[in-house]
């Protein structure tokens, strides 16, 4: 295959973008998470830098810059500093495979479902290594904790994607959306609202969030895996934790709310159809549906984070294991009499 | 409906959520003291709240939450109020002190150190008036012991000092 | 049927016990002295009486004071000092146990498993050793610590000076779990075993104190406890301490619920002098009314950090909430916050104003239930915390009650014992509540317990806030030349006879009748007494504390053994340990 100059350039453009993106989604995450949570608390939550607050984030980041580069004294200092590295890289990644709108999709390709799961899933040897390496019990148990969580999840967050897969019976996100149009009823969430159920709960599991935070029950195992984490470092857990929840959010929105449409009406039909920025408003306002339905989810997110306390170990994976698997076959077996219909 | 309530159904589903059903209740009888009247606050988890139906009823508080006021103080702009009776920083009104040391003999911990010397009027003054805020308890039985009033405890809580923790008598006898 | 009185116990144990003791008589409780010899078969025959707790065991050293020794009616130089309880019938009895240096008395954990860590604390602090304890160390100060600080020839500052912390764990473990007590093990028999150590600095632990946990897996197998990272020696203190200064040293026991402290001790001091009667209503009532207040923000902060242990960040901010404004009434009520030593002898030292009074109405009335509505929202009904809470910790009623359990942790075990209906003190014969029990005896019941309680609480606050009589907050009558009673500060430096009975007051203080006397009332925690021993000066001779988180926790080994480790958290938040209670 021949790449031309125009398409590496176009594609370092695009990657860039998403990039940008996807790690801006970190301090919107970070300053939404400590306000809303703040309000729900009936506290006021951060307001002292800036307009009620807002470049908190980036005294937090300034913060973790500054900090001294500490590794502790047994661990293996490859691993050490190679760990938070995966764990930010690995959604990143996928995210190259996510069309937010059709053009912004780096990685384009037929089957970037697969390979949405495949980087996804690289991102536990960040945690497990991370957690191994550290030289500490309780990053140890946080890192054994995170592997069989992220791993048992896996399954059946894949199933449920398959099972929206099947539905469609393309591998293709673009192609996937705009199967669902703007008719409500073709959305994914009402063809199988099982596969999105599973799909929810085992995003926020693999996204490793309350109530499925097991990894750094800060409670019993003091941080979890980054127990011995601090600085830059720390934050690029942190970081990969927030891309990761966004990124199966993308996912979410693309499989299961119809993308970038807006819902009942068609982008194309606001604009006039022979105006010369017809397709970049459209892509805009596209964009902008985007983004609103992943703050949407986004805010979902976090609202079960204040709610509710955690689970425990073994139910979790008997959660997973038993129930959660268990539905996401039926999820498949219900897509499957749909698809035939 | 009523087929949901029907216990063995109940329990088959609870079965296939989890498997493993939360311990079962057995009926322990209570024992209580005669003449005392209790109430049994001990209940069992209904279908709904096994099925994570009631769990999500928690959202209903959190959101009511979020639309109420903020009960924060803005610490260092906004201040509590305090009764003037409060017991923080003492404040010694050097004028009525007769170093008579009953605030240094009622002390629980003994952190107040009193020097008198003579004086023409009311016969004794303290000249030394040490109290070591460190140690100090915040109790109050200082104040109670001084016969006229001269040691008081002021609304000021904020001690934070870089190196002394012992207030000498110019200190003491700052006005708040 | 009506409760037994102290003389029909003493003739009934009299009987039972016959030839066992030297000598008998009743005061505040009836009393035995039995020789060492005869101890275990004392105790035997109480346990088929249906004595079934040994409340507090705690030694008294009488050195060279003659008096005491006659008053006590032994001959040598230590005492130890049983105290039996039979629930639910509230009968009490007191053994007293003369022991020489260097003797050793039988251990009565094989009957009473309660009495194990009470057995260590006498060994640790008097140096008297147990025969049969199996687990027989060192419990608050570090191994290699000498001398024995009770003693009374032991030194206010220490022998010489210790630096640093000895500590050999001696684990419980799973296999013995159904055993009463346990052989030493060798903690590393198995190499499999991985040992996590949990604490002094742990987020788990809301105090000072240590866990060492053998895992397999996830599953806790061996537990050992250490504690007395926060031992003050407050009991060796109160010996060079006029008995009023002891107030302030009872806040710093339970922190949480300082008042509740101040108020058990005063009261105590106020029935052994024989003026209770005449302390005035109204203090009476405040002393209630901030005392279930504080009881509320006990039980607030337990079941909130319990909540954050489980993940649930929520429910704990909006039950500082409340607490806060609880905090807030304190301020104006009493002028401090957490170490209220609110209480004095005769009464309280400040009163309620007006503005106060609205605000705790306002508590009552509004927040407290609009606190626990949004708290029980979020977590009793759901299914989460419902599994991270039933089925955990399970302790059973027999259990609980061997182990010397009392308050909130008893009635979650089904036991309805409150102090405040089976022996009522302060006012609370007065004031109509009901006292909550759950069945299962574990995590979830004891929150279940929690949350009812405050809502009782908040009862018997509205009621007493309804019937505020306004009779004064101080004792005022003169007969008592031993409480003293200060006088208005503007008559004490003008008159004379004020005067002198300030400098009276101040200096002698309040000196109660030569002898002994225990009163416990019904902390947050459980049931906190204090035994105190006068010899006729304004010091006291010793003063004992029964501390309810004490016996509770050391309980909590054979509570998580089996468990997840994630479950040692919510074990650890629901029966709500208090270092500063602990470690004393």
């Amino acid at each position: 295959m021949i790449v031309g100059t125009s398409e590496i350039v176009g594609l370092i453009i695009k990657a860039g973008i998403v990039l940008f993106l996807a790690l801006n989604i970190v301090p919107i995450m970070v300053y939404a998470e400590r306000k809303v949570s703040a309000f729900i608390q009936r506290r006021i939550g951060p307001e002292k830098i800036g307009i009620y607050g807002v470049i908190q984030p980036l005294a937090d980041a300034l913060k973790f810059i500054l900090k001294e580069a500490f590794y502790p004294p047994g661990a293996n200092k490859f691993f050490y500093y190679i760990g938070p590295m995966i764990s930010v890289l690995s959604p990143l990644l996928a995210f190259m495979a996510v069309p937010l709108i059709p053009i912004l999709q780096p990685i384009r390709t037929e089957l970037s479902a697969l390979v949405v799961i495949a980087f996804s899933s690289l991102g536990v040897w960040g945690l497990l290594l991370g957690g191994w390496s550290s030289d500490n019990k309780f990053s140890l148990l946080g890192a054994l904790r995170s592997s069989s969580q992220f791993i048992s999840y896996e399954v059946s967050l894949s199933a449920s994607i398959l099972a929206m897969l099947i539905i469609y019976g393309t591998f293709d996100f673009v192609k996937i959306v705009e199967m669902q149009g703007e008719n409500i009823v073709k959305w994914g969430v009402l063809l199988n609202p099982l596969a999105f159920l599973t799909f929810f709960i085992s995003a926020l599991a693999e996204s490793g969030r309350i109530p499925f935070d097991l990894p750094e029950a800060e409670a019993e195992l003091v941080g979890g895996y980054h127990t011995e984490y601090s600085g830059m470092k720390f934050a690029m857990f942190f970081m990969g934790e927030f891309v990761h929840l966004a990124l199966t959010s993308c996912v979410m929105i693309i499989l299961f709310f119809g993308g970038w449409n807006m819902p009942f009406i068609r982008i194309s039909s606001l604009l006039p159809p022979d105006y010369l920025f017809t397709p970049v408003l459209e892509y805009a306002i596209g964009f902008g549906v985007f983004s609103a339905k992943l703050l949407l989810l986004l805010g979902i997110f976090i609202f079960i984070r204040w709610t509710w306390p955690r689970f425990r170990f073994d139910q979790l994976i008997r959660f997973g294991w038993g129930t959660l698997i268990l539905l996401s076959l039926i999820s498949i077996v219900i897509s499957a009499i749909i698809a035939v219909l | 409906m009523k087929l949901l309530k029907h216990k063995k159904l109940s329990k088959k589903l609870n079965l296939f959520i989890m498997l493993e059903k939360g311990s079962p209740t057995e009926a322990t009888g209570i024992i209580a003291p005669p003449e005392t009247r209790y109430k049994n606050v001990e209940r069992t988890p209904s279908l709904t709240e096994n099925l994570y139906v009631k769990a999500i009823e928690g959202f209903k508080v959190t959101i009511k939450n979020l639309f109420q006021k903020k009960v924060t103080i803005r610490y260092p702009e906004e201040r509590k109020e305090l009764p003037k009776d409060y017991r923080g920083r003492h404040y010694l009104d050097t004028e009525k002190c007769v170093a008579c040391e009953f605030c240094a003999a009622a002390c629980p911990v003994n952190i107040i150190f009193i020097a008198g010397e003579p004086h023409p009027e009311k016969i004794r003054h303290p000249r030394i008036f040490n109290i070591d805020i460190l140690k100090c308890i915040f109790c109050g039985y200082c104040v109670e012991a001084c016969p006229t009033g001269a040691l008081q405890m002021t609304d000021v809580y904020e001690l934070y000092s870089p190196e002394r923790f012992i207030l000498t008598i110019d200190e003491l006898a700052r006005k708040p | 049927m009506g409760r037994k009185t102290n003389q029909e116990i003493f003739e009934k144990i009299s009987l039972i016990c016959k030839g066992l003791f030297t000598k008998s008589r009743v005061r505040d409780i009836p009393e035995f002295v039995v020789p060492k010899e005869n101890i275990i078969e004392l105790e035997k025959r109480l346990k088929q009486d249906g004595f079934n707790m040994i409340l507090d065991l705690f030694g008294v050293d009488f050195y060279d004071n003659q008096k005491l020794k006659d008053y006590a009616e032994v001959n040598s130089r230590f005492a130890i000092i049983y105290h039996f309880l039979k629930i639910p019938d509230n009968e009490r009895i007191r053994v007293i146990v003369p022991v020489e240096d260097g003797e050793s008395v039988p251990s009565s954990c094989s009957l009473f498993i309660g009495a194990d860590w009470f057995e260590r604390e006498v060994f640790d602090l008097f140096g008297i050793k147990f025969d049969g304890h199996p687990d027989l160390r060192r419990i608050f100060l570090p191994e290699d610590y000498e001398g024995y600080p009770l003693r009374k020839d032991f030194p206010t500052k220490g022998v010489k000076e210790y630096i640093g912390t000895k500590y050999t764990p001696n684990f419980v473990r799973l296999k013995d779990r159904n055993k009463k007590h346990t052989e030493p093990l060798d903690p590393f028999e198995e190499g499999s075993r991985m040992v996590v150590n949990v604490g002094p600095t742990h987020p788990a632990t809301h105090g000072t104190f240590r866990m060492i946990f053998e895992l397999e897996g996830e599953d806790i197998v061996g537990v050992d406890l250490e504690i007395g990272y926060l031992h003050r020696g407050v009991e060796k203190n109160s010996e060079n301490m006029r008995w009023e200064d002891f107030i302030p040293m009872t806040d710093r026991l339970n922190y949480l619920s300082a008042y509740l402290n101040n108020m058990i001790y005063t009261e105590m001091i106020e029935r052994w002098c024989g003026i209770w009667d005449d302390v005035p209503a109204r203090a009476k009532f405040i002393r209630v009314i901030l005392g279930e207040l504080s009881r509320i923000a006990d039980h607030c902060v337990s079941i909130g950090t319990m909540a954050v242990d489980l993940g649930a960040l929520t429910p704990f901010w909006y039950l500082f909430r409340l607490r806060e404004e609880i905090y807030t009434v304190f301020e104006w009520a009493v002028g401090a916050r957490l170490t209220t030593s609110g209480t004095a002898f005769g009464g309280v030292r400040k009163d309620l104003d007006e503005k106060t009074i609205n605000h705790i109405n306002y508590i009552v009335d509004k927040l407290v239930p609009e606190v626990i509505r949004d708290v029980d929202g979020l977590l009793t009904k759901n299914r989460i915390f419902i599994d991270r809470t039933r089925g955990v910790g399970k302790i059973s009623a027999r259990d609980a009650i061997e182990w010397g359990f009392t308050g909130p942790s008893l009635r979650g075990s089904g036991v309805a014992w409150d102090i405040r209906k089976v022996a009522p003190y302060g006012l609370y014969e007065e004031f109509d509540f009901d006292v909550p029990v759950a069945t299962e005896g574990d995590v979830y019941s004891r929150y279940l317990v929690r949350m009812e309680e405050m809502l009782q609480s908040a009862r018997i606050v509205k009621q007493a806030l309804k019937n505020l009589p306004d009779d004064g907050i101080m004792i005022k009558s003169d007969k008592f030349a031993n409480i003293p009673r200060l006088p208005e500060k503007k008559y004490v430096y003008t008159q004379i006879e004020p005067l002198i009975h300030h400098f009276k007051g101040m200096v002698e203080g309040v000196v109660p009748p030569f002898g002994w006397y225990y009163f416990g009332g019904e902390a947050a925690n459980g049931e906190l007494g204090y035994f105190a021993i006068s010899y006729g000066k304004r010091t006291p001779w010793r003063i004992r504390i029964r501390p309810p988180c004490f016996a509770i926790y050391q309980a909590f080994r054979h509570m998580v053994l089996g468990h997840k480790l994630a479950d040692f958290v919510a074990v650890l938040g629901s029966i709500n340990v208090i270092a500063g209670e602990l470690d004393r």
